[in-house]
């Protein structure tokens, strides 16, 4: 077999290689002093030869109760660790931390070197990892409820077939109803917000696009004899827009505004508005207003969070979700006014 | 009937604004309450909530600003400019405040922080034409403040030679 031609790389210092480690090196003595450091190390913490390690990556004056480097003067092994670092720029990562001995010629252990790698992806990974099995547990929980609404309904209808009751059959027909599009909503919003899609940016009119959202619920709002109503400006002018993800932002809100006056039994009508009007001349709004029961400060302040609802078996939290992520893929801004009792309004500001 | 401790006066220096401010200074004077007199910036970026770096006088000349906060602090100077003399020889406490944002959201969220027990404002503001922006503000603060409002047209006798 052919020798490899090591020539080329006579001259490559021992240096120039630890220099070219995508990891920060250093060599540490037994007081804690840094000795050397690599490029890498130089680039995020400066020249911090001579100075004490934990100042140098924690920006303290005092040692860390946990030291792998002092651990590994005492017993001469290898130990790793996971720290929280402070870079020269002021920005905190985590990294894993990895020191091993090196020894003299008698074999005391003369200096410590000590390697970091930068883990703050592999972290990040790690919370979505947790989040995704957090949703699965949740969304598999209102799907389950939803499924048995769904038995309940047709078992109503099975028996109002079976007696010739109409009128319970209608009864067990709008449970039916009412699970199937509960969950093919969960199954649209989970779709939406767990696949990357790519924008379909087009020249719409914003006002087309809320008539659009808005003809989708006629029939759920007069169900729940409730008025939909729609304030649309024809004179809003043609804007890029990717209009499926509007569509689906608006019928999320408009969605959420039904259920909200369905549930609440403190009026003796209910009424949604849809708008779509200038916001200022370079900008349009939407905005999806109710009569319902508006919303406490708890709820205004977890609106946006992932798996956040207030509709008990009946919602995943997922809606407002989504919707704030085609708000922000859009650029735009969500505005929320709500009084308990009274009711609320979504209003989505986008540029012209 | 108690007493109104906080009043809020929202103006944009229209007609049905400077209406407003004297049933506002009327009803602050009755019951020896705080006036607030509040302005909101419209910003040129709704989404960003951030002004342009230059603004313009009455006159339309542009001026420098450098920051939001420079448009505020000249907002609540046209404010003083406009009010604060005549409401010395009325009211012994009273602030200038000024927030960018959009008015409805603005003015409610001021109240609950400064614990607004009324808030005063006009009907429309400034004409339909000439109107920063198409937020139904009035409508909007009267349903979901957090406290009473009163809403006044123009067309009472000007008091105060403003």
């Amino acid at each position: 077999m052919k020798q490899p031609d090591a020539s080329q790389f006579h001259d490559l210092t021992f240096k120039s290689v630890l220099d070219a480690l995508p990891c920060h090196l250093s060599i540490q003595d037994a007081n804690l002093n840094i000795l050397f450091g690599n490029q890498t190390f130089i680039n995020d913490f400066g020249n911090g030869i001579g100075k004490s390690c934990y100042s140098v990556f924690h920006g303290t004056e005092h040692k860390c109760n946990e030291c792998p480097v002092q651990k590994t003067f005492a017993d001469k092994q290898v130990h790793v660790a996971e720290e929280t670092i402070l870079l020269k720029n002021g920005e905190s990562v985590q990294m894993i931390v990895y020191s091993a001995p090196l020894f003299d010629i008698f074999g005391r252990v003369s200096a410590v070197i000590k390697i970091l790698t930068n883990v703050n992806l592999i972290k990040e990974a790690q919370k979505e990892l947790v989040t995704i099995g957090q949703s699965f547990a949740l969304l598999t929980h209102d799907i389950k409820n939803m499924l048995e609404g769904l038995e309940g309904g047709a078992y109503v209808v099975d028996e109002g077939l079976k007696d010739r009751d109409w009128e319970l059959t209608a009864k067990g027909w709008r449970i039916v109803s009412k699970n199937v599009a509960g969950i093919s909503r969960v199954t649209q919003d989970v779709l939406f917000s767990s696949k990357k899609r790519a924008p379909e940016f087009q020249s719409v009119k914003p006002s087309e696009v809320a008539h659009q959202a808005v003809e989708l619920f006629h029939e759920k709002a007069g169900t729940l004899e409730i008025q939909l109503n729609s304030q649309l400006n024809p004179s809003l002018p043609y804007t890029t827009l990717d209009a499926p993800s509007m569509i689906r932002m608006l019928s999320n809100l408009i969605w959420n505004a039904l259920e909200a006056c369905d549930k609440d039994d403190q009026k003796p009508s209910h009424s949604v508005i849809v708008r779509a009007d200038f916001y200022d001349k370079n900008h349009f709004m939407f905005e999806i207003e109710d009569n319902a029961d508006g919303m406490d400060e708890t709820t205004q302040k977890n609106l946006f969070e992932e798996f956040y609802s207030t509709k008990g078996d009946n919602g995943t939290g997922l809606g407002l979700l989504v919707v704030d992520r085609i708000v922000r893929n859009h650029k735009g801004k969500i505005e929320v006014l709500t009084k308990a009792g009274t009711g609320s309004l979504f209003r989505t500001i986008f540029k012209i | 009937m108690s007493a109104y401790k906080n009043i809020l006066i929202c103006t944009d220096f229209s007609e049905h604004a400077n209406t407003a401010f004297v049933h506002a200074v009327d009803w602050a004077k009755k019951d020896n309450a705080k006036l607030h007199i509040f302005n909101v910036i419209m910003p040129d970026d709704p989404c960003e909530n951030s002004v342009a770096q230059t603004s313009s006088d009455s006159d339309g000349t542009a001026d420098a600003a450098s920051s939001g906060e420079d448009i505020i602090q000249q907002t609540i100077g046209a404010l003083k400019l406009k009010y604060r003399d005549s409401l010395k020889a009325y009211l012994k406490d009273f602030e200038f405040v000024a927030k960018i944002g959009t008015p409805d959201v603005e003015i409610i969220k001021y109240a609950k922080q400064s614990r607004i027990d009324m808030i005063i404002l006009g009907a429309l503001g400034i004409p339909e034409k000439d109107r920063a922006t198409r937020v139904r503000t009035a409508a909007n603060v009267s349903k979901f403040a957090p406290c009473q409002v009163v809403v006044i047209q123009k067309n009472i006798q000007q008091a105060f030679g403003i």
